[in-house]
């Protein structure tokens, strides 16, 4: 019961109740928010109401994988931006920050949204389509103690920062789809 | 306060969505095709089952019951038993998980029950991906219970417990089996057979019924036979 | 896998130091003390809140964020047992990995204590009279009568239903919602006056520093008062105010100053246990954001050990991460005295290194990077270090 409300008092990446999917062609690039494209390599489901400027696709539930994607996170912006977020949980977002601020970042907002013992890890620089970028990997356990993986890849780059996180259960989610998200990766190209 | 009553009102909402898109309760994989290890004499493993018995009190709080409970947690091994036994199938207890990664099969599977639940009952949205199929798994990790209690299968029994929609609903399996008087209540159980050479689940089943006066005769009999008599075995 | 409804029992690990007003005189309170080895039936409410108890337990000890360390288990085990006396058998203590101040206790005796209270905590006498505190909730049997009284309330869905340890034992996502709840089912006046009276008794009897009690809570007040209000723990805000018994605790103390005799605060002993996990659990606050509250844990604890590179290190952190009007040249400064301390982490060479790129003083930045990446050969942000010196 609480595993179950935890997840959705996260309010991370399921809101509302009655949530439609749609599909996602695996062949067709798709361009996220007028920012960049990914070509989406498998079939995803995508969800619709989001609730949040960023999109978020999943293969077999958003408990056990999620890939979103959080564009033109700017200046005062929470990195996860959701809506329901209290003001008071939100940790902004600043310009001047370097990537290890960025994952420091994101390290806390996912302590606010309730996972724990959060941490990142391998921050490396890397490509963003023809921009360079940075990712770095992580993990957490949810408030049930089920130990997650995660790995994100973004780039600061026109006037703000691009992001996709891909999240999914350490014990066979995670692995299930690591090389497909890495080809998504590799598929980043600047929105023309 | 407001953060809290607006989740509620998203519990809420669910509840009622769960309750509304019933249709066929059980669902089976569409390559559930059952398979024992040889020499070994047919097994599965219900693995720590969340069950709990309890009243409603007069002011319409949960007041859980250490001894139904416990008696609810005995009848249904036994009967879950008996039944496994004119299939000529084993039964095993996995009362309290020791191995790490079997713990955290158990709680990717608490996940994958939400998402099925979720995504073929209706109110999370069907995904495009799967339709109305039955496709979801725990993984190669599901083998350490397999190894360890020496099943091929294992049953996972879970009670998703209603304090989460309005009212007084509250859920638990076979309140009936005591015979306690859940006025206004809803029961629901649901139960995957998994594959444990695989992780594949092969076999789910919600059961949802609205509780009126629960006192029947043999009601943990008629609880286990009603979760489990579509089981593909 | 473990039972749904015990998680509702995750609201008694609710921050428990709510206390009561001051006390005038001692109330006679009937005292249904706990015998040890007690047992409820199983068709009592009492029996059927231990059942949920014993899931809870269960899973702490699955719990991610269990501490296993042997000598600090050793250490809070062994004063608990003392301060128990001969409850000493019926209690088990769990130390969880939380960055709150935090201690709870369960009506079948397990105890769960947050690492935010080991550190916070600056000598055994501080952490004894919060543990005697909760003990003395279990003795008086006040989390049962505090589950019948939040039975009883129609709010008591809306607790079961937001109150979200699950089975891994953690705090929810929402902990101010959590708190906020918890202090809509906190103990009541007489049972925290009780609490109090054992938390105090039990330095008295141990022979340690009985203005512990003051102590301690004049520094959460502190840290609290630095909070801005969005932010300021909820429990703070419950009756009767921490002030009242930050007084009454001192007023107790001033009694029996006279006549105390030697007292003992242990605070090595306290230092030695936390200190190879000090900076691990520091900077698992830093994850909160909580700046202004940090800051004030920081000063403090630099007051016993103003040069501890450690701490020192800690302090700049806030700083660079808070990153307002003028806080990145206060973190260089901090930075470069924490540098010359022996017991300062390498990741301090990093933080300096971070602060002086955009402060735009490059020569310092190489140093600090280099020297962090001769420090720390297997550094696994390496490949980003080195990026961040090739730009220079």
């Amino acid at each position: 019961m609480i595993k179950r409300l935890s997840a959705l008092a996260l309010g991370l990446f399921m809101l509302t109740a009655c949530v439609a999917y749609q599909a996602v062609d695996p062949n067709e690039a798709v361009t996220i928010s007028n920012r960049f494209s990914v070509t989406p390599q498998i079939a995803w489901a995508k969800q619709t109401a989001v609730g949040s400027k960023d999109t978020i696709w999943t293969v077999d539930g958003v408990e056990l994988n999620v890939l979103r994607f959080l564009p033109a996170i700017q200046e005062g912006d929470a990195l996860i931006r959701q809506s329901g977020r209290r003001s008071e949980d939100i940790v902004p977002y600043k310009d001047d920050m370097l990537p290890n601020d960025v994952a420091d970042l994101m390290v806390t907002d996912l302590t606010k949204l309730g996972y724990q013992a959060v941490s990142y890890s391998n921050l490396a620089p890397a490509s963003f389509g023809a921009d360079t970028g940075f990712r770095f990997d992580l993990v957490m356990s949810t408030p049930g103690g089920l130990n997650m993986q995660g790995k994100v890849l973004a780039a600061q780059r026109d006037g703000g920062l691009d992001a996709i996180m891909y999240l999914a259960p350490s014990e066979y989610y995670f692995g299930k789809y690591a090389q497909t998200v890495e080809q998504i990766f590799r598929s980043v190209k600047a929105a023309s | 306060m407001d953060t809290v009553l607006r989740k509620l009102a998203c519990f809420v909402c669910l509840g009622f969505l769960l309750a509304a898109c019933t249709t066929t309760s059980t669902k089976t994989a569409e390559q559930a095709n059952i398979s024992w290890s040889s020499g070994l004499n047919k097994r599965i493993v219900l693995i720590e089952p969340d069950i709990t018995l309890g009243s409603l009190t007069a002011g319409g709080a949960f007041d859980p019951r250490a001894d139904w409970t416990r008696a609810a947690e005995q009848l249904i091994d036994q009967e879950t038993a008996i039944l496994l036994k004119e299939k000529n199938i084993d039964f095993a207890k996995a009362d309290n998980l020791q191995n790490p990664r079997s713990i955290q099969v158990a709680k990717l599977h608490s996940a994958v029950g939400r998402s099925i639940l979720l995504h073929l009952y209706g109110a999370g949205g069907q995904l495009p991906n799967k339709g109305k199929a039955l496709d979801w798994s725990l993984g190669p990790g599901a083998n350490t219970i397999r190894t360890d209690y020496n099943a091929d299968y294992g049953l996972f029994l879970f009670v998703q417990d209603s304090y989460t929609t309005a009212g007084r609903a509250f859920m638990m399996v076979g309140a009936a089996i005591l015979g306690a008087n859940l006025q206004g209540g809803t029961q629901i159980a649901f139960t995957s057979l998994v594959d444990l050479k695989t992780g594949d689940i092969v076999w789910f089943n919600r059961l949802v019924s609205t509780a009126g006066d629960l006192r029947t005769p043999d009601p943990a009999k008629k609880v286990v036979r009603n979760l489990y008599e579509e089981l593909p075995l | 896998m473990l039972r749904a409804g015990f998680a509702a029992l995750a609201y008694l690990m609710i921050p428990v130091m709510v206390f009561t007003g001051p006390v005038s005189a001692l109330a006679a309170v009937e005292a249904i003390d706990q015998s040890p080895g007690y047992k409820p039936e199983e068709d009592t409410d009492e029996g059927g809140l231990w059942m949920m108890v014993e899931d809870a337990e269960r899973a702490t000890k699955r719990s991610p964020l269990l501490v296993k360390d042997e000598a600090l288990n050793t250490y809070v085990r062994t004063l608990t047992c003392r301060l128990a006396g001969p409850h000493c058998g019926s209690i088990r203590v769990y130390v969880l990995d939380i960055p709150h101040f935090n201690a709870a206790m369960y009506p079948n005796g397990m105890m769960h204590v947050w690492t935010g209270l080991l550190v916070r905590a600056e000598n055994e006498a501080q952490l004894a009279f919060v543990l005697g505190h909760e003990i003395g909730h279990y003795l008086e049997r006040h989390s049962l009568e505090r589950f019948r009284k939040a039975k009883n309330t129609s709010n008591f869905l809306a607790f079961f239903s937001l109150i979200a340890a699950g089975a891994g034992v953690g705090i929810a996502a929402d902990l101010a919602t959590l708190i906020a709840l918890g202090a809509l089912f906190s103990y009541s006046r007489d049972q925290e006056r009780e609490a109090d009276a054992r938390g105090f008794d039990s330095l008295v009897q141990h022979s340690l520093d009985p203005r512990a009690g003051a102590a301690i809570w004049s520094n959460l007040i502190e840290e609290d008062d630095a909070a801005p209000r969005k932010r300021r723990s909820p429990f703070f805000s419950t009756h009767p105010s921490p002030k009242e018994r930050f007084e009454t605790l001192t007023a107790r103390a001033d009694e029996i100053a006279s006549f105390a005799g030697e007292t003992v605060l242990g605070t090595q002993r306290h230092r030695e246990a936390i200190l190879p996990h000090r900076l691990a659990w520091l900077l698992g606050e830093l994850k909160r954001a909580a700046y202004d509250e940090h800051l004030v844990l920081a000063e403090r604890l630099l007051q016993t050990e103003p040069r501890s590179g450690e701490l020192l290190f800690f302090k700049g952190e806030i700083y660079r991460k808070r990153n307002e009007e003028g806080d990145l040249e206060a973190a260089r400064a901090i930075y470069e005295r924490a540098i010359l301390q022996p017991d300062v982490p390498v990741e301090a060479h990093r933080s300096l290194g971070l602060t002086a790129l955009k402060l735009k003083n490059n020569a310092l930045a190489r140093r600090s990077f280099e020297t962090y990446l001769e420090r720390r050969p297997d550094a696994d942000d390496r490949q980003m270090i080195e990026f961040y010196l090739q730009q220079l």
